[in-house]
């Protein structure tokens, strides 16, 4: 590792493994499409009807999740200063779990759906905004239990994310020991991840709320790279570290929030994928962002392919996928440290 | 300027400081000296803006500190700490260039800038390997860098710089050469430099006044030479000490007796 | 058998849109019973899918499976080309069934309570949907002969023996409460629900099972075998000082036919109640 590491971005490399990648989304499925008569008088509208309702919009948001997952996880790390930290560290995705776990359990009981005449989209579409705000929320209250004297030092960020992991995950707990049989399997494969029946509006909507906050995460790479120094050595250096940070937080349980909305809770990503960059480009954040957000939105589409594909006709979920890769990555991190390759 | 005028600090119950002023004017290196636990840290600490003191304040160029943003604070004043640990594989160049985080320059104007300050330090070979890679003394040298680089971003002459122990894990021709470069940056760039150190030597050799901490209390303040005459180290250091002078400038040398 | 209006609301509104639902041709069944059912109605010719959950008859296991009831797969169903999509209130997501709809299917939801009459309702609203209303009402009338035939015991009237469903054989036990499948089949066959002040499926405490103080045990063949054998049954703290432990009573039933009711409920009732047979209060 001494040797010196290319300091560009590789984004022909990068976009050519998302072209192949986006490909093989495109065309592979349980769904068999015969791209002979392609040439000839075109596909049959059941086929195109599967391209562009099914897998189109399913690709797309495989994309938008996966650059998310990888871009906050990388943030993240920033932020803690340690290459091992996650989004989940904070407690966002525990949060979302509660609420859902909350809509799933316990709504029911309170209130007589079929008595409420919600129309259909609002229940379709209550799973997901119950996590976004639950994520918002927990977020909001480990920054709240975080601040000492206006300062917030990573290590009550740290404690503070254990505490509300712990309690949501009693919480989530106590829930499943109330819930009855159909919605404890309904929370456990919530809980498991999965991008099926993704949608133009769901597209809509992720794309909306993602894309300019990756994009302001993108901007705050150089002040990244400053908050490596440490905080005081930082703040020497003419960063504003209090507010950026807040709006690090905040920014990165936006993107956290939505993704766990729509596609339930995929880990490993937020890991695999920076840890993977830094391998290869080194740790200045201006190259780890942007290559994290290309090369997670890869993973992740190439895991969802696999999750479809590996059980045909049925489906995986996606986050059972990617810890499946996780896993052995992480073993080989560790044989090649005890190795003694950097 | 930039001036402590009678500050004071308690934390926890203990007294930091206690009536502290100190003058760092362009152009002129201030060493501060003292034994463990004098304050000496905590003064630098104080003077950069990040402890904020209880009674009395400081100011630069003539402007309370708190009414100095952020950013326009680090155009004028580059402040290095002790050890500065970065956990990931950030390259030299890469950690030289934090010093440039807010002007927007192209690509070759930055490189030309940190290859200047690398070789000011004599690193400049080390531009590609790895921060964690180096020795101690090689990553202090590197951060020298870049607080000069931070200094030097605006083109502008002056400033001031705030070391903390510069040369702790430096060897002997590498401190010689950090403190004949800080002399330098006084000397011909007109930058006004405080350092904390421990040595007593290189500071009375090269300083051209020190602050002698004791306790948080200030007991001497003034040029080197003027230790000559007075009893004032042997009292602070409470250790058995023989004077002596030294042979080329004239200035004061401490040694142990055996 | 009296169908209260409530309950014969759904099977009018399918009624309503009977001309279009009779042409499905290209059925996909998600529920185990409801294939059972379409077997049973002998219209298993249209069925060109099911999902991992219909284990009955023995002859679907030559059609392709979508996967599980509550995680479908969008293009898995698409895959086969159905035009109609046979479903439970548990079917699941709620994304993926709009999407399927959004690509034309139709979908039809079965629902009925987890009673007697429930199972013939059930049966009745899969022909509406098949469109064989005749052949619906031809297999209820011979459910309700099947039924006719049951008795209870008449050493069970002095005092029906305690039945308690596990569904899970673990630390803490799970056992099926009111209002559950078991529940209802465990009453059909004359005996008392030793979990009956539970709501639903819950874990039992040591101490509750105690309480509850069974005269038989009722596993799924399938669970037992999860669990590893009848030993671990009787091996479950506060079991020990039950009377279904000390006899040793262990009654077993497919899981199919334990944890759904559907067609061959009777043939379940029979067999809870052979098991049974030498059983005195």
């Amino acid at each position: 590792m001494s040797a010196a590491r290319s300091r560009r971005l590789p984004l022909p490399e990068l976009l050519l493994a998302l072209l192949l990648v986006s490909a093989l989304a495109l065309t592979q499925g349980a769904y068999r499409i015969d791209w002979s008569v392609l040439s000839q008088s075109g596909l049959q509208l059941a086929d195109w009807q599967v391209l562009l309702h099914v897998r189109l919009p399913r690709l797309l948001l495989a994309l938008l999740v996966g650059a998310a997952l990888a871009t906050t996880g990388a943030v993240m790390q920033a932020l803690f200063r340690n290459p091992l930290a996650d989004p989940g560290l904070l407690g966002i995705a525990s949060g979302a779990s509660v609420a859902v776990g909350l809509v799933i359990v316990l709504l029911p009981g309170m209130v007589d759906l079929e008595q409420v005449a919600l129309p259909f989209w609002v229940l379709s579409w209550m799973n997901s905004l119950a996590a976004f705000l639950g994520a918002l929320l927990s977020c909001w209250l480990i920054f709240r239990l975080a601040r000492r004297r206006g300062q917030v030092a990573v290590l009550h960020l740290l404690l503070a994310g254990i505490a509300i992991n712990a309690l949501a995950g009693a919480v989530t707990g106590l829930l499943t020991y109330v819930s009855n049989d159909e919605q404890l399997r309904t929370l456990t494969f919530w809980a498991m991840g999965s991008l099926g029946g993704a949608r133009w509006q769901h597209v809509a909507v992720v794309s909306a709320l993602l894309l300019p906050t990756l994009a302001y995460l993108w901007r705050q790479a150089a002040r990244l790279n400053l908050l490596l120094l440490g905080d005081e050595e930082a703040r020497y250096a003419g960063l504003d570290v209090e507010s950026i940070k807040r709006r690090l937080v905040a920014a990165t349980a936006l993107a956290v929030g939505i993704t766990v909305a729509f596609a339930g809770l995929i880990g490993f990503v937020g890991l695999m994928v920076p840890h993977l960059v830094r391998l290869l480009l080194g740790a200045d954040n201006r190259l780890v962002l942007p290559c994290s957000l290309l090369l997670g939105a890869v993973l992740l589409t190439a895991a969802d392919t696999l999750a479809r594909l590996l059980v045909v006709p049925a489906e995986l979920p996606v986050g059972l996928v990617t810890s499946l890769l996780g896993g052995p990555f992480f073993l080989w991190l560790l044989f090649r440290s005890m190795r003694g390759i950097e | 300027m930039l001036q402590a005028q009678n500050i004071s600090l308690r934390r926890g119950g203990r007294t930091l400081l206690h009536q502290v002023s100190v003058q760092l004017i362009p152009g002129q290196l201030l060493m501060v000296l003292g034994p463990n636990g004098a304050g000496k840290s905590t003064l630098l600490r104080t003077l950069a803006g990040e402890l904020r003191a209880d009674r009395g304040g400081v100011t630069l160029d003539a402007r309370p500190l708190s009414e100095w943003g952020l950013q326009a604070l680090a155009r004028r004043r580059a402040v290095m700490t002790q050890q500065v640990q970065i956990p990931f594989a950030l390259g030299v160049r890469e950690v030289v260039e934090l010093g440039l985080m807010d002007w927007s320059l192209s690509a070759a104007r930055r490189e030309a800038l940190v290859y200047d300050q690398l070789q000011r330090v004599g690193m400049e070979a080390y531009r590609d390997r790895a921060y964690p890679e180096l020795s101690g003394g090689e990553q202090q040298r590197v951060q020298l860098a870049r607080t000069l680089t931070q200094l030097s971003a605006g083109g502008e002459k002056g400033g001031y710089l705030l070391l903390d122990e510069p040369l702790a894990a430096l060897d002997l021709k590498q401190q010689q050469r950090t403190l004949r470069l800080l002399r330098t940056l006084c000397a011909e760039e007109g930058v006004g430099v405080l350092c904390v150190i421990h040595d007593l030597n290189l500071a009375c050799l090269y300083a051209d006044r020190l602050l002698l901490l004791d306790c948080g209390e200030p007991v001497f303040v003034g040029q080197p030479h003027e230790l000559l005459q007075q009893r004032v180290v042997e009292r602070t250091y409470d250790a058995d000490l023989i004077r002596l002078c030294h042979p080329e400038a004239a200035l004061p040398q401490w040694q142990f007796r055996r | 058998m009296r169908l209260s209006l409530a309950r014969r609301l759904p099977v009018l509104l399918i009624l309503l849109l009977l001309p279009a639902l009779s042409h499905a041709q290209r059925l996909v069944s998600v529920g185990g019973t409801l294939t059972e059912i379409i077997y049973l109605l002998g219209e298993q010719e249209r069925l060109v899918a099911v999902d991992t959950s219909s284990i009955y008859p023995a002859a679907t296991e030559q059609l392709p499976r979508v996967g599980y009831q509550r995680t479908l797969s969008a293009e898995g169903v698409l895959s086969v080309h159905p035009d109609t999509l046979l479903i439970t209130p548990e079917a699941g997501p709620l994304k993926v069934l709009r999407q399927l709809q959004d690509s034309g299917i139709e979908l039809v939801t079965i629902e009925a309570p987890d009673t007697r009459e429930g199972i013939a309702q059930r049966i009745l609203d899969v022909a509406q949907a098949l469109g064989v209303a005749e052949k619906g009402q031809a297999a209820v009338a011979a459910l309700e002969q099947r039924f006719a035939q049951l008795h209870i015991p008449p050493a069970w009237q002095e005092r029906p023996p305690r039945i308690l469903f596990l569904l899970q054989v673990s630390g803490s036990p799970m056992v099926a409460g009111r209002g559950t499948a078991p529940d209802t089949l465990i009453q059909l066959a004359g005996g008392v629900n030793a979990a009956g002040s539970l709501e639903g499926y819950k874990m039992l405490t040591p101490e509750a099972l105690l309480a509850a103080a069974p005269d038989a045990i009722l596993v799924s063949d399938q669970g037992l075998v999860r669990a590893g054998g009848e030993q671990r049954v009787w091996q479950l703290p506060g079991m020990a000082a039950t009377p279904a432990a000390q006899s040793r009573r262990l009654l077993r039933l497919d899981a199919l036919l334990a944890l759904g009711l559907g067609p061959r409920t009777a043939d379940a009732v029979q067999q809870v109640q052979a098991q049974l047979e030498d059983w005195r209060p």
